[in-house]
């Protein structure tokens, strides 16, 4: 069942998958290309103080990247069929429903983490040309905080729009904002955060992404 | 599982409003802080300061409350304010007996701000420094091709190639091994910074912890074995350059004690300070050709200390900060908040999620019994199911206002009524 539901989904979103294919194809050129000219342009040791002393995130662009596109996975995903009230009809498959919801929400982020590691991996791999070791594992780990937060944002997206009753919306709204934003709080290398508190939030956002999914199989809030 | 999908809601709404919560209540209550900026006067033997009064105006004054002008408050500080009282005429040939000029202020003057988050970004900062030439035939310093790193040895890393520069490594490397440096570094303490006039290079701390200064001249390797005692808990060295002071630099070291690092034969000298953490509070000196003063700086006292060249004590003083969020605004923030999460710390570079329990847990408990008391009338009142109205209680007994909050904005579900009417 899994694989009819990964198929259903992909072609749900097969244009927006190469949408962002082409759009994340942009950045990365984008990025090879600043990299370059900028080491061509300044002496590297005085764009690699820049970064150990000036804490500046080589990088930074993928931040808004990652965030736009679990944003859009999220919303491309649930919001056809919650407009068509498809969303019920799929609940009335032979499997249960919360499996059915997670097994749904899983595509999306398995499609979000597919472009978001080969994005990490690219940055890494031409970092390593350019920098030393020490800042491109920085930079890992700074990109794998906004990993953990993309995710967070994709399970946001797609349960406010999931969530029939508008007030709901908004109160899930003003619950999520803070949480969703906790990514953007690592602002230099070497952070003294953990990966834990995410982990943790994670844990507990995906039994919450089912909530939206239960009340709109009832029709609550219609 | 809908009840574990239920609380884990909870729980998310516990976590936002615990950061959201405490800090918004903190933006629109607090006041400003009281703060002075404090001098040493050598003309009237006494500390002077400026800070904002309760209607934040900027007003100076003695250690003694009394008030002044601006431009008499700069008349007490010749040594700060020369440049003004040369210009007014009103620069005194000699303070406390002793002759003074415009070239012996400048030759003496010296100035340093160390704050306990400088001291935590050189914690946690990517370990890569420059290591500048420090017999340079040019007047400016120049940015080396390389950042060295001291792992297991000292490895320049050439910035062209991104590769190790191995036989420069090696030199410095072998000197080291020579001199009897133990790798890896525990410390690498200087001044990265190509804005200076000279270069000291770098003070490093190796395993064993003992104390070694390390530089360039000439492009050679300058390694020496300081005296400084390896049973020192070093915790920071702050270098600066300046031939206006007889020591590289400053050692803290984590029981909160500072010694200056002499010149002229690597030894230490303890200044007299006490009741200092380098990473709660900040430390400022400064020098003129009369005194040495530090003022050392937390968030509940300033702590001020006029000393001789000799490091012998004038005058010290102390002065007890007012909180930003005091009285009835922190009673009520006690009492509503029973802990909140925090995002950012002001003695720390990076953000943290920081835990912070209210500093009257008996205050917040009744608050929370209170709000559990209205929820329970509320929730009757909707007919909610006595096990759900038990649970939900029992969240908002440790979540306090943040779980009430939450529980009452979640609403209730179809499942939560009783079936049968009351």
């Amino acid at each position: 069942m899994i694989l009819q539901i990964y198929k259903k989904e992909f072609y749900k979103l097969k244009w927006l998958l190469a949408g962002l294919f082409i759009v994340h194809l942009g950045y990365i050129t984008q990025f090879i290309v600043d990299t370059n000219s900028i080491f061509n342009l300044h002496s590297p040791i005085a764009i690699w103080t820049n970064v150990v002393f000036k804490n500046a995130f080589y990088f930074d662009s993928f931040k808004f990247l990652f965030t736009i596109t679990a944003v859009m996975i999220g919303f491309a995903q649930f919001l056809p069929e919650v407009q068509k009230r498809r969303f019920r009809i799929a609940c009335h498959l032979p499997m249960n429903e919360m499996l059915m919801t997670c097994y749904t929400m899983s595509f999306g982020i398995l499609v979000f983490l597919l472009f978001s590691i080969v994005d990490i991996f690219i940055v890494i791999f031409i970092g390593q040309k350019y920098f030393p070791i020490e800042i491109t594992n920085g930079s890992l780990e700074i990109m794998l905080y906004w990993l953990l937060g993309g995710i967070l944002t994709f399970i946001s997206s797609a349960l406010i729009t999931i969530e029939p009753s508008w007030y709901r919306r908004f109160v899930l709204f003003i619950i999520i904002i803070q949480v969703v934003s906790l990514s953007s709080i690592v602002k230099v290398y070497g952070s003294e955060l953990t990966f834990l508190p995410f982990l943790f939030l994670l844990l507990l956002f995906i039994p919450f992404s089912i909530f939206p999914a239960l009340r709109f199989r009832r029709g609550a809030g219609i | 599982m809908k009840f574990f999908i239920r609380y884990a809601a909870v729980l998310i709404a516990i976590f936002s409003f615990s950061i959201f919560g405490p800090s918004f209540y903190k933006k629109v209550f607090s006041k400003p802080s009281n703060s002075p900026t404090v001098f040493y006067s050598a003309v009237k033997d006494c500390f002077i300061l400026w800070k904002k009064n309760e209607e934040g105006k900027l007003i100076y004054l003695d250690e003694y409350k009394t008030e002044y002008d601006k431009k008499t408050f700069e008349t007490f500080l010749p040594f700060t304010y020369y440049r003004d009282l040369f210009n007014w005429g009103l620069f005194p040939e000699e303070v406390n007996g002793i002759k003074v000029s415009y070239e012996n202020i400048r030759r003496s003057s010296f100035f340093l701000k160390i704050r306990p988050k400088t001291i935590n970004f050189e914690k946690i900062r990517i370990s890569l420094n420059p290591l500048f030439e420090s017999k340079s035939p040019f007047s400016k310093l120049t940015v080396p091709d390389d950042l060295f790193r001291i792992t297991d040895r000292m490895e320049f890393i050439d910035g062209r190639t991104n590769s190790i520069n191995e036989s420069k490594s090696q030199i410095f490397s072998d000197a080291l091994n020579k001199a009897g440096f133990k790798f890896p570094a525990k410390i690498i303490a200087g001044n990265p910074s190509s804005r200076k006039a000279f270069d000291y290079g770098y003070f490093v701390v190796d395993s064993s912890n003992i104390l070694f200064h390390v530089r360039q001249d000439k492009g050679k390797p300058f390694i020496r074995k300081t005296k400084v005692s390896p049973d020192l808990d070093f915790y920071h060295i702050q270098i600066s350059e300046s031939l206006n002071t007889d020591f590289y630099g400053f050692i803290f070291t984590k029981s909160g004690d500072i010694y200056t690092l002499m010149k002229h034969d690597y030894s230490i000298k303890k200044l007299p300070i006490t009741d200092f953490l380098p990473d709660r509070d900040g430390f400022i000196y400064s020098q003129d050709p009369l005194n040495r003063i530090v003022v050392t700086k937390n968030t509940r006292h300033v702590h001020a200390y006029a000393m001789t060249h000799k490091n012998e004590i004038v005058k010290e003083r102390e002065w007890q900060l007012k909180a930003r969020l005091r009285g009835t605004s922190k009673t009520v923030f006690d009492m509503i908040f029973p802990f909140q999460l925090m995002l950012k710390d002001r003695n720390k570079a990076s953000s943290i999620i920081k835990f912070e329990k209210s500093s009257n847990p008996l205050s917040a408990l009744s608050f929370s019994i209170f709000l559990i008391i209205l929820f329970v009338i509320v929730r009757w009142f909707m007919k909610v199911k006595w096990t759900r109205i038990a649970l939900d209680s029992f969240f908002i007994l440790f979540g306090g206002i943040f779980s009430f909050v939450g529980l009452l904005l979640l609403g209730k579900e179809q499942d939560d009524v009783k079936r049968k009417k009351v």
